[in-house]
Parts: structure tokens; sequence; C-alpha cells
């Protein structure tokens, strides 16, 4: 060694550096360990939970599990049980605890509908004592893509049998509808022909007893010289009478028919109004309860690969500022 | 082990601490609060600000309900702006007043300045150009020289002179402005201080350096592609060429500005364009 010493002065203390050096190494290796389990949250106080579910499917050691949207421990360990149930042993980070209560539920969930896969805990009941460690929840399982596509086309089907029923109605010339707008075309006719009549009888009424008038005053005037032209004028006078005696039941019938129709179209009306009341309700939820889910497919798909890097980031942002925004010059 | 094994296994380690978990999601109410604004700034672009309005407060009260006070001055910032397009200048006060107190959740100073910002375009709205200038000034202290409104700020204290009939002082705030808005997005702020300085360059009765200013800004504005700005620049062109007595130029950028505003459905600014026809 002295031999490359002199030869060579980087062999000076060769042996002194060669111990730096590797405690040196050591210590960025010991720190490195150190930084990575304390990354992994190996020194962070945690507690196990348990549940048992059916199957396995959906589940995996790592899974993510949250509460109230925030991340709080993972999916530890699973294992199959002698009664072929599978059982999950769940890491929570202890500082979270206080909000599991022994009626929380662990389900299976997914980030949006078909996001990743998450263990979803529900925060339970406040007057009920926290979960302690190795407790036991419930667990059920969230409907998935697969689940809810059968319910969506179940959910479909009604609405269009409705629409499809209510547009037959509508179409149907015996249908309801038709039937109402008829019998209301109907009635306005007639009501229109009764005014005509009433108003012909009027000016019949008018034109005689104007004639009457001039009759009374002929006989007025030569009541002393004739008692028979009297009775002549009370003969007319009678016919009068008659004539308004025989228009009169033919108008009433007419009136009458025209109420019956009035009342039949009220009645088919009312029939409709009952018809849409049933149907539209069921309709109008139905379809709030489709477009929620479609809403649900839609955000979904927005945080899978590769549409998510298609979209803007999601933050919320002001309205731009522009100084000028305001102005318009002065002529 | 080996040095190669070691050297290996190291790496590896060094991998695993590095190893960052995914980007993680913001919570359910503020996932909300950023889907309202999203909507509300779609709304906006379409043109429909009442339902803008709408969905600002509820992304408003998402915010509120997390005190989350970025969200609360994003929504209340653009609450104000679309009041003060709907005629509604009392709302918008409220907004910005309640931003510029000093409240909790504490309000970033740089959103506080853009508030400030649109205090003064509501005073010059008002005609109040002694407020205008106070709070252009006010705003331009909370910016600290540093802030994404500092241009805009700048170029509203210019307008506040200009409003005041300090023709000198707007010039001199025209030229700050411009050389605060120097990258890509400060383009419009650059052209709005160019047509500051050449309405300024106007009323001084310098005609030749205000068309100078003026073209610029047209430049500007036609590659933006603003239709209300470029309105305004070719009516100051008009204007500056009327004054020269060059009538036939006058009425050319005149005919422009009644055709632009007659394109951008602008009603008010198609007869103001044709009353200065008329007058040529």
């Amino acid at each position: 060694m002295e031999t490359f010493s002199r030869q060579d002065p980087r062999f000076v203390e060769l042996g002194h550096k060669t111990v730096i050096f590797l405690i040196l190494a050591g210590a960025i290796l010991v720190g490195t360990v150190m930084a990575g389990l304390m990354h992994q949250d190996f020194f962070t106080k945690t507690t196990r939970l348990y549940f048992f579910a059916d199957s396995a499917q959906g589940i995996a050691k790592g899974m993510s599990v949250q509460l109230s949207g925030f991340r709080i421990g993972t999916v530890d360990e699973l294992s199959l049980e002698p009664s072929a149930t599978v059982k999950v042993r769940l890491v929570i980070n202890s500082q979270y605890t206080h909000f599991i209560r022994q009626d929380s539920q662990a389900r299976l969930s997914k980030e949006g509908l078909i996001g990743a896969s998450i263990i979803e805990i529900s925060p339970g009941s406040p007057q009920i004592r926290q979960v302690q460690n190795d407790g036991v929840l419930k667990f059920n399982r969230a409907k998935d893509i697969a689940d809810i596509a059968p319910d969506l086309a179940g959910r479909i089907g009604p609405i269009l049998t409705d629409i499809k029923s209510i547009t037959q109605s509508i179409n149907d010339p015996d249908g309801d509808v038709r039937q109402t707008l008829k019998s209301i075309r109907q009635a306005s006719a007639q009501l229109a022909e009764a005014a005509a009549s009433v108003n012909k009888l009027a000016r019949s009424g008018d034109e005689r007893l104007d004639a009457i008038q001039g009759r009374v005053n002929v006989v007025l005037d030569r009541a002393g010289a004739s008692v028979d032209k009297a009775g002549t004028v009370l003969d007319t006078l009678g016919g009068t009478l008659a004539t308004v005696d025989r228009a009169l039941p033919e108008v009433l019938l007419k009136l009458n028919s025209t109420l019956d129709n009035a009342q039949a179209a009220s009645v088919n009306a009312r029939k409709l109004s009952e018809l849409l009341s049933e149907d539209l309700p069921p309709a109008v939820s139905e379809g709030r309860g489709l477009m929620q889910d479609t809403r649900e497919v839609v955000q979904g798909a927005k945080k899978t690969w590769p549409i998510r890097n298609y979209l803007p980031p999601a933050e919320e942002q002001a309205l731009p500022l522009d100084s000028h925004d305001d102005a318009r010059p002065k002529r | 082990m080996t040095m190669r094994g070691l050297s290996v296994s190291t790496f590896a380690i060094v991998l695993v601490a590095c190893a960052g978990q995914p980007q993680p999601e913001p919570a359910r109410t503020q996932r909300q609060a950023i889907a309202l604004n999203q909507s509300a700034r779609a709304a906006f672009e379409r043109g429909n600000l009442v339902r803008a309005r709408q969905l600002y407060e509820q992304a408003l009260a998402a915010d509120a309900s997390i005190e989350n006070a970025e969200g609360i001055a994003l929504n209340a910032l653009s609450l104000a702006h679309v009041h003060q397009l709907l005629g509604e200048p009392d709302a918008a006060q409220r907004y910005l007043d309640r931003l510029l107190e000093d409240t909790a959740p504490p309000i970033l100073r740089a959103r506080k300045a853009e508030a400030a910002a649109r205090k003064v375009q509501l005073a010059l709205g008002a005609g109040d150009a002694a407020a205008a200038q106070r709070w252009a000034e006010t705003g331009l202290t909370l910016c600290a020289n540093a802030c994404a409104a500092q241009a805009a700020l700048l170029n509203l204290r210019a307008r506040a002179a200009l409003a005041r009939a300090d023709n000198s002082a707007a010039l001199e705030w025209a030229a700050r402005a411009l050389s605060a808005a120097t990258d890509e997005r400060g383009r419009t702020e650059r052209a709005n201080a160019l047509r500051v300085t050449g309405e300024a360059r106007l009323v001084l009765g310098e005609q030749r350096a205000a068309i100078q200013a003026l073209d610029q800004a047209l430049a500007l504005d036609q590659a933006l592609g603003l239709p209300q700005r470029i309105y305004s620049d070719l009516m100051l062109l008009g204007r500056a060429h009327a004054e020269l007595g060059e009538r036939e130029a006058a009425r050319g950028y005149f005919r422009r500005s009644l055709a632009v505003a007659n394109a951008a459905k602008d009603a008010d600014g198609a007869r103001q364009a044709q009353a200065a026809l008329d007058k040529e």
C-alpha cells in the first residue's frame, strides 16, 4: 500500500477514505429506507378492521379505503374462510377511527361509475360507540355498470310504453283526445246554431210586436167601429203566440243538446286529465333518474384514460379581467 | 452482496421511496363547486348571463360551505362581473366589498387586487372618476408589482386619469401598462394601453400620434378577434381623421364601425356609428 502511496498521492490514507465512504453510503441507505417506510405510513399508528364478503370479486390488496371522500386506509389482506366467505382486513389510520362507529358499513364502490374501485366506509350513528381494533364491519356491494345496465333498460321500457300509449291515444280516431276535440267542435257548432235561432226568434218577435202595435193602433182608432176587426186582431195575436210556442221548444231542445255535448266534452277532458296525471309523474321521475344515471356514467368516463387527457384541468376559474370590458368610446 | 447487487437494491429502494401516490381527488363538495363553476363559465360564453349568475351563486355557496377561500374569491369576482354586465352595479359592489373586507377565510392579495380593478370599472361606469382613481391605486398597492392583474390595473389607472381630463397622466400610466403587458397573455392589455394612448393623444390635439397608436391597437384587436374593441378602434380612428379634416378617410372608418356593430348585433354601437357617419 505504501508503495502505491508513494507512486500515486490518491492512495494516501485510503483506509480512512474507505471508512468515511462506507459510513456515508450506509447513512444514505438508512435514510432512504426510513423515507420509504415513512412514505408507506410504516410509522403511522393504525387500526385493523375486518369485514366478510360473499366474494372477493372487485376487492384487491392495496385498494383505497375512504370515508366521506378522504383516503383513511387500505385493504391489507384477503383470505378465504372455511365457510367459503372472504375475510378482508383493512388497515385504518388511527386518527380517523373515531369517525367509524360500530354500526358503520363498508361498501365496495367506484370513484364515478366506471372509475377505480374503493372501499367506502359510512360514518355511522354518533350515539353508537366507536369501533375498536380488530372490529368487524357490515359489508355490502354497490351496483356497478353491469348491474345498472339491465336496471336502466328495465326503467326505460315502461317510459317508452307510456309514451307510445299516450301517442296512440292521441292518434286513435275513437280515442279520448280525438273524441273530446270532436265533442268540443260539435258543441261549438251547435252553440252557434242555437245563437242564430235565438236571434232569429228575437227578430221575428220584434217584427210581430211591431205589427201588433200597428194593428192595436188601428184597432184603437177603430175601436168603436168594429168589434169583428178586434176579433181579427186578437186572432192575429193568437197566431203570433202560437209561432212563439212552436219555435220555443225547438230552441230549448237545441240548447239541451248543446249542454249535453258540452258535458260530454268536459267528462272526456277529465278522463284525459286523469290518464295523464297517472302516466306523466312516473314518466317524469323515471326520466329524471335516467338523466342522473347518465350523468354518473359520463362523469365516470371523464375520469378514465385517455378521455381525461383531453379534458381541461378540474379547477375553478374567474372570468378573465380585461381593463376595457366595460368601455365604449365617446363621440 | 456484490457492488452491483448493492447498487441495484439501493436503486430499487430509492424508486420505492420516490413512488408517489396518484393526484388526490378533491372532496365531494369541492368537485361540485368546480363543476358548477365550469358550467357557469360555459353559460357566460354562450351569452346566457342569467343562467351564469345562477350557477356562479351555487358554486360560491358550495365553496363557502367548505371555507375554500380561493373558490370563494374566484366565484365572487365572476359574479361581480356578471352583475356588472346585467346592469346591476349594486349587487356587483356587494360581492366586491365582501372580498375586499378582512374576513375569514383570508382572501389572497392578488384576488383583492382583481376586486379593486372591478371596482374601478364600476366607478368609471358610474362617472365617478375620483373613486376610480382611488380604487386603481388601492389595486396597485395590493398587487405590489407582481400580480396577474397589474397591466389591467395600470390601464384602469390611465382610464381614471383620462376621465379626470388629466391627459398627460393618462399617457404616462398607459405607457407603464404597455411595458407591464409583455407576455403573450398580455396582448389584450397592450391593445388597451394603445387605445388609451390614442384617446389621450386625440384630446391633446395630436391626431397623427393618435392614429399611429390606434392603428397598432386595431391590428392587435383584429389578431385577438375582439369585435367590441375593433369597433372602438375604428370609431376613434374615424374621429382622428375627421379632426384632421380628412372626411373621406373618416367616413371609411365610420362605415367599417357600422358594419362591425351590425355584424356583432350591437344596436347601440350601430346607432353611434350611423350618427357619426351622418355628421361627416
